[in-house]
């Protein structure tokens, strides 16, 4: 294996007066090549060896199979609705007052990769959600959904479930109205006021999970086993 | 040798432009006790593996492995080496998620690390799962200003270590960044967030009445903000008597040491190595004139 090391020498080594931070002179950059590592079959190798085993088996294990790519993509994307959906369906087992409509949100940012048309691995769904953020829900009341609707505007578009955009209105994808307030599956990422989720903080509710939203994903493709395209348009601006 | 003076002496030696040390690159001999190397990295964030060859910003660079064949072979040259973490060991990749950060802790221990400190993301596995994970460590982890009474972490670090090296009696403390809005209340409970500054100075201040000769700071505050939010470069101006800040948390690249004028005065250098492994920080102090002579990141490749 070659390594190259750069180097910048620099040095200390004119004076210094109290005001003064001159004191670095820049050597000539050099490239040293190492050729082959100093110590072959290192303790280091042994080491890792069984872990790295152990993850390539279990990131390639293959727990579904996707019958189209899932893109990101905005304001809507076939990928977006494919996880806020999956997100949507965990979050609504959590709620027990069913009075109040649930619905998802989350952010573009928050998705890593897409999905390949073919055979789901675990790895897949660890790029796609790399971060290790929590799903939980917000209860939001009527005003705070405005903001809700002006966010999603503001930021082009992010994944949604259970709602939809039309021009300068948002509605339940039941057609219905926002008036009663909704619960709001979503990440603590956002909750806590990421990507200026700041509607949040007007919820009046909250409910945790106590669950990463990769392992509801990757429970969800375990379960439903062939991911469908999903083309619903679900923001029109 | 008087402690308070040895920067100000580092700095004593007008005009005076040293020639290239040879560092790596010349003698594979040892050489005999002419300075004190002190290697250290920040943000390590369970980058166990090279980022991939078609990685579109660090293709092929950093991994454990070449990490630790570098550090092998700097201590191969140098007889007095000083090994250091800065924090934010974990989190970054399926090994931290799957393994809990118990091979962070073993790779660093077989790199023989003198020391460590706690960044944010060190408790995203809970802080019985840092404890488990620590108990890989063969190396102290260094803490002055979060409280740990009544956690599971009580017993994972120190306030601050002092180690021989060189002759030398060199004192150790370490800094962690606000916890409040970065890490969720469940995972760092009961720990209470002190202000780095008064506890830079109080820690400072035990550290020389123990006659030690050199002070480092293993910092995960961040290297600077825009805002007036506590940082490297501003704890270092607001205190005194830190000979060296070693900074993680902002994932800052440097080519070389920020030398800043501390509260006293004097020179206080804070360096960065970036992040992921990707570079290994390197300071030279000569132990003769008494002055840190070279800064430099290499590149791990």
């Amino acid at each position: 294996m070659s390594a190259r090391i750069y180097l910048i020498y620099l040095f200390i080594g004119a004076g210094l007066t109290a005001c003064s931070f001159d004191i670095y002179q820049r050597g000539t950059p050099s490239y040293v090549d190492i050729r082959e590592r100093t110590s072959t079959g290192n303790r280091i190798d042994t080491l890792v060896a069984p872990y790295q085993g152990e993850l390539a088996e279990e990131m390639s294990r293959v727990i579904g199979k996707a019958e189209v790519d899932f893109v990101k993509q905005r304001p809507w994307g076939n990928l977006g609705n494919l996880v806020a959906d999956a997100m949507l369906e965990h979050g609504r087992t959590l709620v027990s007052n069913n009075s109040i409509p649930v619905v998802c949100v989350l952010n573009h940012g928050g998705l890593r990769a897409s999905l390949t048309k073919g055979e789901i691995t675990v790895g897949d769904v660890f790029k796609l959600l790399p971060f290790d953020n929590e799903l939980v829900l917000v209860q939001l009341p009527e005003e705070a959904t405005k903001e809700l609707f002006e966010w999603l505007k503001a930021g082009g578009g992010h994944p949604i479930s259970g709602l939809k955009i039309s021009g300068k209105e948002m509605k339940l994808s039941s057609g219905e109205s926002l008036e009663q307030g909704v619960w709001v599956v979503t990440s603590d990422y956002l909750m806590n006021g990421g990507d200026h989720a700041d509607f949040f903080q007007k919820g009046t509710n909250r409910i945790s999970s106590n669950k990463m939203m990769r392992d509801v994903f990757l429970e969800y493709v375990e379960h439903v086993k062939v991911l469908k395209d999903n083309q619903d348009q679900r923001i029109v601006w | 040798m008087d402690r308070r003076s040895f920067v100000e002496k580092t700095l004593l030696g007008a005009g005076l432009v040293m020639g290239a040390p040879s560092l790596i690159s010349a003698s594979p001999a040892k050489r005999k006790s002419g300075r004190l190397t002190i290697l250290h990295t920040n943000d390590t964030h369970s980058n166990i593996d090279p980022f991939p060859e078609n990685h579109a910003k660090y293709p092929g660079l950093g991994g454990v492995a070449r990490r630790y064949d570098l550090i092998q072979k700097i201590r191969s040259e140098e007889e007095h080496v000083l090994l250091l973490d800065s924090g934010d060991m974990f989190q970054g990749t399926p090994y931290f998620n799957r393994f809990g950060g118990e091979l962070e802790m073993k790779v660093m221990s077989a790199m023989k690390y003198d020391m460590g400190t706690i960044g944010n993301h060190d408790f995203d596995g809970t802080m019985e799962g840092f404890v488990k994970a620590a108990r890989y460590a063969d190396f102290p982890f260094v803490c002055s200003n979060y409280e740990f009474t009544n956690t599971p972490m009580e017993e994972s670090t120190r306030p601050y270590q002092i180690i021989e090296r060189a002759g030398m009696k060199i004192g150790i403390f370490g800094l962690g960044v606000e916890l409040a809005g970065l890490v969720p209340k469940k995972l760092y409970r009961e720990t209470v967030y002190l202000d780095p500054v008064e506890m830079t100075q109080e820690v400072v201040g035990i550290l020389r009445k123990k006659g030690v000769d050199m002070i480092i700071c293993l910092s995960h505050l961040g290297y600077s903000y825009q805002s007036d939010k506590i940082s490297d470069l501003r704890l270092a101006e607001l205190t005194e008597g830190i000979d060296l800040i070693l900074g993680g948390h902002t994932h800052t690249f440097l080519e070389k040491a920020t030398p800043v004028q501390n509260k006293a005065g004097k020179i206080t250098l804070v360096n960065q190595a970036g992040w992921a492994g990707i570079r290994l920080g390197r300071l030279d102090f000569d132990l003769e004139k008494k002055m840190f002579h070279a800064s430099e990141g290499i590149l791990v490749r």
